[in-house]
């Protein structure tokens, strides 16, 4: 049985990574590249799967081996897998999401001449990140997670002709390398105190050692977690990342990359709930980052951006349930969170890739009235708003009261300074993330008055239909031929690809969608199962005060859409806010204010450098041919100038010698 | 058997004629006898001394017909350069300046 297991694991990490390389060497090859990666994350999902079904049904070992111990003298590496609850549910979380991915974008990048590596590039990341996942050593940690930052580098800058992709996908490489920075200084500290790299030894040792260390040890982790799950100060990539194309950006920068930050504290979790200055740091930052967030994704004129900046508050959401839960409660919260969101921002991102898909662009402008035209795309967007703004019995009701629950047990039980931040800021998000999904409904139901004229006249001349929705459907203009593509000038244009000619969605997509969709909606179940290990605990007040936020929000939000004719509660901002929300505030400018002083520092540095110590090299060059020229001026070229004094010299020698001997 | 005197004087000429030759002269020819003048003197003064000295092995006589063989072989390699510095530069005039 525990053989099996093992097998398992590391064929979950195995598959994606020979799919990538396979995927790569036949990536001019569409069908074989797409069969390839598709079968990858299929085989990852099944053995995933077998390794969550064996380990509630049996023993099971949960060190699994790899490529056995590296001999290190002093420090044990042992390298091994660590497979348990925690890993097992997360593995089968992120391989549905993968394998949805990979059928999604065999139909988004169907003419795409690069799909072939793309796909490669999303297998090789899967492989990674179930690496970290299934990962109990802190070196293969590390590797997956640098992995993951350079696909998730490959992925946004897939579309390289584009000038803005490069520039994001250099921004996010860059933002997150400096996170990296500290969280492998974090790691060091934490593989100095037990002299081994295994994260059950850390797990282990770490409360005997002194706290001081602890602490510093996670505020370094802590710093790069927040590059990786792009928590303020360093959230301002993943709304660039947005430049990717859609399929990556469900996997990647909604439900799995940005996740790895928090399953990685989810894993240390017995130790970081001994650092109260770690927790309190946590705490703030994700406050921050989900109050802000949701207030910029409120006005963002792009949908997809939108759902990014929406991605950052809920994973501040999953990283405040780590930094708020008691140590009786544990880190099942934060990670349910993860699964859930993992669920329905995938279904999210990919209902709205394939809208843009439909409408040709992201913009909400554009989107206005999208769902309208397509309803096909009706129910998965719905699910997933619903799911987002937290609507029972939706999962992200389900996993938003279990943090909610966290957090109270915390106020109630600890009463320490960061469950109330938590649960202040918490209160505020629900509101703030109600009315962005409220929004965003709106937006993409609302008809212009020209548009509702043409429905209503079809309405009436259908005298048989009594079905509105069927109307809908036989009103949908033909594609290509749908509304004007004039977008609003000034408005960034995440996306703009697939205008014309995109063939109709494959079933494997259309499947897809469903099936996470279905997820989403009956996910919650899974509290009831011992899976995450969360005991389902509802603070009814909590709770229901939470409903009455989303219900306020719901409605002060429709008010604020109807007093628009463009149907956008947005527009209610005035356009130069709008502008200074899609600039998120204008960070840009803070990292700059930050970047220039060193750029400074960098220029007098290479100033000092040219002009004072390679001058001074290059002054000795200068000396020796000037004294050459000198030496080259005085020299007469005629030999008997110098025969004279080869002479004297001789005679000099001859006197000396005889008067001397 | 005559004054050591005379012998020595005559030496002291001979390379003071070739040192005087070799420095003042701008002829490369006439610099070489001024070499040559030299190189005699070292010869008399070879024979000057083994005369006196009677040396078993007659090593000062010996030498001395070293040198004339070497004077010889080194006066056409000699000559050969001063050819070759003809060729090339038209004149043989050691004071112009090289390029």
């Amino acid at each position: 049985m525990s053989d099996s297991v093992s097998l398992s694991a590391q064929v979950v990490i195995l598959a994606p990574f020979v799919a990538a390389i396979l995927g790569l060497l036949v990536a001019r090859n569409r069908p074989a590249g797409a069969l390839i990666s598709i079968a990858g994350a299929a085989v990852s999902l099944v053995a995933g799967a077998h390794v969550l079904y064996a380990i509630h049904h049996g023993p099971f070992s949960p060190e699994v081996p790899t490529v056995g111990p590296l001999p290190l003298g002093q420090l044990k590496m042992p390298l091994t897998l660590l497979v348990d609850e925690l890993s097992a549910i997360v593995v089968v979380a992120v391989a549905i999401v993968g394998l949805a991915v990979q059928l999604f974008s065999q139909w988004y990048l169907h003419d795409d001449d690069r799909y072939g590596v793309f796909v490669a590039s999303v297998s090789l990341f899967l492989s990674a990140m179930f690496l970290v996942v299934l990962s109990g050593d802190l070196v293969l940690t590390l590797i997956g997670w640098e992995v993951m930052g350079w696909c998730s580098y490959l992925l946004i800058g897939h579309n390289s002709r584009k000038e803005s992709a490069n520039k994001a996908a250099t921004k996010a490489f860059l933002v997150t390398r400096i996170a990296d920075l500290a969280f492998v200084i974090g790691l060091i500290i934490l593989a100095s105190g037990v002299s081994t790299t295994s994260i059950t030894a850390v797990i282990d040792g770490w409360p005997d050692l002194p706290a001081a260390s602890l602490t510093a040890a996670f505020l370094c982790l802590l710093i790069g977690v927040a590059g990786k799950s792009a928590q303020f100060p360093f959230h301002d990539w993943l709304p660039d990342a947005m430049e990717g194309p859609t399929p990556a950006s469900a996997l990647i920068h909604a439900a799995t990359m940005v996740a790895a930050g928090t399953f990685f504290l989810a894993r240390l979790f017995p130790i970081f709930v001994l650092s109260d200055p770690a927790r309190l740091a946590l705490a703030m930052i994700t406050a921050v980052t989900m109050v802000g967030a949701a207030i910029i994704a409120f006005g963002q004129s792009d949908l997809k951006r939108m759902l990014a900046y929406s991605t950052l508050s809920q994973i501040a959401l999953m990283l405040s349930a780590l930094a708020v839960a008691p140590a009786s409660v544990g880190a099942g919260p934060g990670v349910l969170h993860l699964l859930s969101h993992a669920m329905f921002k995938a279904l999210l991102f990919l209902a709205i890739g394939w809208l843009s898909v439909l409408v040709a662009g992201t913009a909400a402008a554009k989107m206005s009235g999208g769902v309208r035209y397509h309803p096909q795309l009706r129910l998965p967007i719905a699910i997933g708003l619903l799911a987002l703004a937290g609507v029972p019995p939706l999962v992200g009701f389900v996993s938003k009261e279990s943090i909610l629950g966290a957090a109270y047990d915390n106020v109630t039980e600890l009463g320490s300074l960061s469950g109330w931040i938590v649960l202040v800021s918490f209160g505020v998000t629900v509101v703030l993330t109600a009315a962005y999904c409220t929004r965003a409904w709106l937006v993409l139901t609302h008809l212009s008055p020209a548009d509702e004229a043409v429905r209503r006249a079809s309405l009436a001349a259908s005298r048989t239909v009594v079905d509105v929705s069927l109307v809908e459907i036989f009103t949908e203009p033909a594609p290509g031929t749908v509304r004007d593509s004039s977008g609003t000038p000034g408005q960034p244009a995440a996306e703009v690809e697939h205008d014309h000619g995109h063939a109709g969605i494959f079933p494997g997509a259309r499947v897809s969608i469903g099936a996470l969709a279905f997820l989403s909606v009956v996910g919650g179940l899974i509290i009831f199962t011992p899976l995450v290990g969360v005991e389902p605990h509802l603070v009814w007040g909590l709770a229901a005060s939470s409903l009455l936020l989303i219900l306020v929000a719901w409605l002060s939000v429709r008010r604020m859409a109807a007093m628009n004719s463009s149907g956008d509660a947005a527009d209610f901002l005035g356009a130069r806010r709008i502008a200074l929300f899609d600039r998120g505030f204008g960070v840009d400018g803070i990292y700059v204010a930050v970047v220039s002083p060193v750029v400074r520092l960098a220029r007098i540095v290479v100033t000092a450098d040219r002009d004072l110590i390679d001058a001074s090299v290059r002054s000795t060059v200068v000396a020796t041919r000037w004294a050459g020229a000198a030496s080259e001026r005085a020299h007469t070229r005629k030999p008997s100038d110098y025969l004279v004094w080869l002479l004297l010299g001789l005679l000099v020698v001859g006197v000396s010698g005889v008067t001397l001997w | 058997m005559i004054h050591l005197w005379l012998p020595l004087l005559l030496v002291c000429v001979l390379a003071g004629a070739g040192a005087y030759g070799v420095i003042a002269r701008r002829n490369a020819v006439l610099v070489l006898i001024g070499v040559e003048l030299i190189l005699n003197a070292a010869n008399l003064l070879f024979v000057t001394t083994a005369s006196v000295r009677g040396d078993q092995l007659r090593t000062g006589y010996v030498l001395t017909l070293f040198l004339i063989t070497i004077a010889a072989a080194e006066m056409g390699v000699a000559l050969a350069v001063i050819l070759a510095l003809f060729r090339d530069r038209g004149h043989i005039d050691l004071s112009e300046p090289g390029s």
